[in-house]
């Protein structure tokens, strides 16, 4: 009966036409009259070599693992079925001994393989089955760019070794010109001596140019996790362009993610979709769910959810990238405008006789983070595109600043300490000597509220301008931030001077100033004094020192001019 | 097949495609290539250069004459009123108006808990009810408490009964007192000097208003205590009259001493503090024509400065445009334009002698 059904399933699988209804139609033929067995729990689908030991006929064992082993080489998920007929009376004794088990409090694992392990004996042979598990799209391709983006992509699978290293040559994880190293659960020699040859071999080769992969199995990783093999397994993965560990428990797959984690000064991101990546998800830095077919317990666990693992590509590349400069510049200018904006009322107490009078009218002081200087960085830090999204995942090599902090580390948030206290130091001393002389034109004297408004109005213009200098794309949104921000706080100071219960300090100061020739003078002189630095160095750097961005951006400049040659601006 | 594909009624959750959403939104992207900064340099030289010779021109223009006269009378090294003459010379003819100042140094206006005290409720009249009403002591306390600190700038004692004052606080009470009084040395013809129009216009109107007469007859129980101060006190009675009216009111029960019209000028601009510890303040105004030559000036000295190191002037100046006598912003435009000037010059040079494309082969190494 089997023979036969196998004979039309073979055929059915191996056409070239209709596979799939043929595929179908066999398994109805065989799909009926089918006996209970009973309720088995397949805990480890992964360990079909359990049955072997309890098969009854011991003869068909050779040909279902040459017959597993050929799928398994073709990269398909296998599984081994068998089945045991039993009595009424004995299905249920063993079934109140493994319901026992199920429910004790106490070692409730050994308890379930002991009533397993009573019931799986003499079991009949059914035969095996393989699922081809596909690989969605642009999965290769999203490795290849990732790998470009000096991302170390490990494979942590539940599969076989051969089903792993097929997988792995089908995503372009491997492929044939690698040096690859199997540590096989089948491998005899201790883990020490393999992992000291693999060392030995990829040193060798680094030279010349070839690149090394690792396969580990699941039991064995499970001895490289250990503390003494830890540090050299972690060396050779290091060395290894790719790393593959196969037939990998969840809980596994947690471990490696910590391994690294803990080991490695890098960030560890962890992308699955089914429930057993959970627990990975959960301990790398960046856990990734992707939403689809295998329920959605991947994507609850995950930091952010895709829907495919191509998404990974432009998730890191674009948004990812995006974001880190966003952030940094974001932060670091943060502090900036602050320092700026609050350092002149510092050293204004030299001229104060320290007693701690501020400069600037307190209660209008407390809006400026939130009127005068939030807007425009708010909206660069949302749409600030350095450069188009297509470049930034055309070219990997422009993940690589992100990788080593490079737009926010203590060096940069120094120098924009530096410049912080240069600009307020600037900006004190142009306002000290501009008071020296209080006269206006109809001879009235202008005094301390009038310096503080000098002042204020100078920071916000300044600090507006130095996002201008930042921006690298001037959408009609930024546009407006900026210049709303500006004529904002105009527009307040002429309300607030009539104010007087609110601004009691500021009463009546801004139609003088404003009606003062210094006062605009003053307004045009400072900002462009103070940002002459910042211009020079954004020139000189970009000029005289590129960073690759800056050169992407020249290149689609330059491209945007070819296919529009009639668009002005150099 | 791709999630949230639209499938016979599926809900399609593909994000919209608009270009707000996806961060397509059409955006001028500049360039910062040598062109750039070496315009926006030129241009800025261009700019400033100009102004700072316009600016120095108009500072130059200005005529300030000063005399320091702190030391010029014995009893005020020593800390007490007195009167004496200065000269000042003027060498050119000053065209009108022609500004008065009182210049004071070392005197920090400017002290966090000298600006503080003053009450501005009290300044603008709007405390204490109105005409008939008589304030009481506890009212008078606690309308002004909060601001006139230190208790000695607010209240005192006197035959057992506490006396605030109107206006208190330092600010009040360490009101510049000393006055001149301007003639030509040749011929002793004096000079018209106007002391109103001298205070801001806005402090005038709305920040300053004395009290109503009607309740300044109910409750000023004093206007100072010496006749010299009151002369100088704004107000528009004499003293003999000011004391029947005191009299009046201390029946009544009242608890202010007026010492001080709150709406006379030279007061006024006291009370708007300076922002450094020399400074200037407008003492008055000549709307005529200032010839050349020797003027007296007749000082009384009131006022206290060798206690802490200060230094008093007389200044008589003109003003142009930009105000009064000061290079600094003149030359401040003239530099910043000189430093862009030359930013751009070596900016050129530099690009014309080594110049680079955009992105220019030689650093694309990385490809």
């Amino acid at each position: 009966e089997w023979a036969t059904w196998n004979k039309s399933f073979e055929e059915a699988s191996t056409s070239m036409v209709d596979r799939e209804e043929k595929l179908d139609r066999a398994a109805e033929l065989i799909e009926t009259d089918l006996q209970l067995v009973g309720a088995t729990a397949i805990e480890d689908k992964l360990q079909d070599g359990v049955p072997e030991l309890r098969l009854a006929d011991k003869k068909s064992l050779a040909t279902l693992k040459s017959h597993v082993t050929e799928f398994s080489q073709e990269g398909l998920r296998t599984l081994v079925l068998a089945k045991k007929e039993l009595e009424e009376q004995e299905w249920a004794t063993w079934n109140k001994s493994f319901e026992e088990a199920s429910t004790s409090m106490v070692d409730r694992e050994e308890k379930l393989d002991r009533a397993a392990e009573l019931i799986e004996t003499d079991l009949q042979l059914v035969g095996a089955t393989a699922i081809e598990d596909k690989l969605q799209d642009g999965v290769p391709e999203a490795i290849k760019q990732l790998k470009k983006a000096t991302v170390k992509v490990w494979m942590l699978t539940g599969d076989k070794l051969e089903t792993a290293i097929n997988i792995g040559h089908s995503c372009m994880l491997l492929n044939n010109d690698m040096r690859v190293f199997e540590i096989g659960e089948d491998n005899a020699s201790s883990l020490s001596e393999l992992l000291s040859e693999a060392m030995q071999v990829t040193s060798a080769v680094s030279s010349t140019g070839v690149s090394c992969g690792i396969v580990v199995e699941g039991r064995r990783l499970g001895e490289c996790l250990t503390p003494e093999h830890r540090a050299q397994f972690l060396q050779v993965a290091d060395a290894c362009d790719a790393v593959i560990c196969c037939r990998v428990s969840p809980k596994q797959k947690a471990q490696v993610v910590g391994l690294v984690k803990e080991n490695v000064s890098s960030l560890t991101l962890a992308i699955g979709d089914g429930a057993n990546d959970v627990a990975m998800i959960q301990e790398a830095h960046v856990g990734i769910g992707i939403s689809g077919l295998e329920g959605m317990q991947a994507v609850l666990a995950s930091d952010y959810a895709i829907a495919q693992f191509r998404f990974l590509e432009p998730l890191l590349l674009q948004h990812g990238r995006y974001a880190y400069r966003r952030m940094a510049r974001m932060i670091n200018y943060s502090f900036h405008k602050n320092m700026v904006f609050v350092l002149p009322q510092v050293f204004y107490v030299i001229v104060a006789a320290f007693s701690g009078q501020p400069l600037y009218d307190t209660q209008s002081g407390s809006l400026f983070n939130v009127l005068f200087a939030f807007l425009p960085i708010a909206i660069l830090a949302i749409f600030e595109t350095d450069l188009p999204a297509k470049k930034c995942v055309e070219e990997p090599k422009l993940y690589l600043p992100g990788q080593v902090y490079q737009s926010f580390n203590i060096k940069r948030f120094v120098w924009w300490t530096v410049s912080a206290i240069f600009q307020s130091i600037v900006i004190f001393a142009l306002l000290v000597e501009m008071f020296r002389m209080p006269v206006q034109s109809n001879g009235d004297v202008i005094g301390l509220a009038s310096m503080g408004v000098f002042g204020y109005s100078v920071a916000v213009i300044t600090i507006n301008f130095k996002v201008a200098i930042m921006a690298h794309s001037w959408n009609w949104i930024m546009h407006l931030a900026v210049w709303i921000s500006i004529a904002g706080w105009f527009l307040f100071s002429y309300v607030a001077q009539s104010l007087y219960y609110f601004f009691p300090f500021l009463e009546g100061t801004f139609d003088i100033v404003s009606a003062s020739s210094n006062y605009w003078l003053f307004l045009l002189l400072v900002p462009f004094t103070v940002l002459i630095p910042d211009w020079v160095c954004k020139f000189a750097k970009r000029w005289y020192s590129p960073e690759l961005f800056h050169l992407i951006q020249e290149e689609s400049k330059l491209e945007k001019k070819k296919n529009n040659p009639f668009a002005s601006r150099a | 097949m791709p999630a949230g594909s639209d499938q016979g009624g599926l809900r399609n959750r593909k994000p919209s495609e608009s270009a707000f959403k996806q961060q397509k939104l059409p955006a001028w992207q500049p360039i910062l290539t040598p062109r750039w900064v070496i315009g926006t340099f030129i241009v800025v030289a261009v700019v400033f250069i100009p102004i700072g010779i316009v600016i120095l021109d108009a500072s130059n223009k200005v005529q300030e004459y000063a005399i320091e006269y702190q030391d010029k009378c014995t009893d005020m090294v020593n800390g007490k009123s007195c009167t004496n003459n200065v000269t000042l010379s003027v060498t050119k003819d000053m065209k009108a108006p022609v500004y008065v100042y009182y210049e004071l140094s070392n005197f920090y206006q400017n002290h966090r808990r000298y600006v503080q005290s003053r009450s501005d409720e009290q300044l603008r009249g709007s405390f204490g009810g109105s005409g008939s009403n008589v304030v009481s002591a506890s009212d008078a306390d606690s309308v002004i408490k909060s601001g006139c600190t230190p208790s000695n700038s607010r209240e005192y004692n006197f035959n057992d009964k506490t006396y605030f004052y109107y206006p208190c606080g330092l600010i009040a009470r360490s009101t510049f007192n000393d006055t001149y009084i301007f003639t030509q040395s040749a011929n002793q013809q004096s000079v018209v000097v106007s002391e109103t129009g001298i205070a801001w216009k806005s402090d005038i109107d709305k920040k300053f208003s004395q009290k109503s007469d009607d309740w300044m007859q109910n409750n000023c129980a004093f206007y100072g205590h010496s006749e010299a101060a009151f002369n100088q006190a704004g107000f528009d009675f004499t003293w003999a009259e000011a004391q029947t009216r005191a009299a009046a009111a201390q029946a009544k029960g009242a608890v202010f001493d007026c010492w001080r019209n709150v709406d006379d000028e030279h007061f006024i601009v006291w009370m708007r503090v300076a922002g450094l510890p020399t400074f200037k303040k407008l003492w008055g105004k000549i709307e005529t024509d200032v010839a050349k030559g020797d003027y007296t000036v007749t000082i009384n000295n009131n006022f206290p400065v060798t206690a802490f190191g200060g230094t008093k002037k007389v200044v008589l100046s003109t003003t142009e445009w930009i105000g009064g006598k000061n290079s600094f912003l003149g030359i401040a435009y003239l530099v910043v334009g000189g430093i862009c000037a030359m930013l751009a010059v070596v900016f050129l040079i530099k690009e014309l002698t080594s110049p680079r494309d955009l992105a220019d082969a030689r650093f694309m190494e990385w490809k």
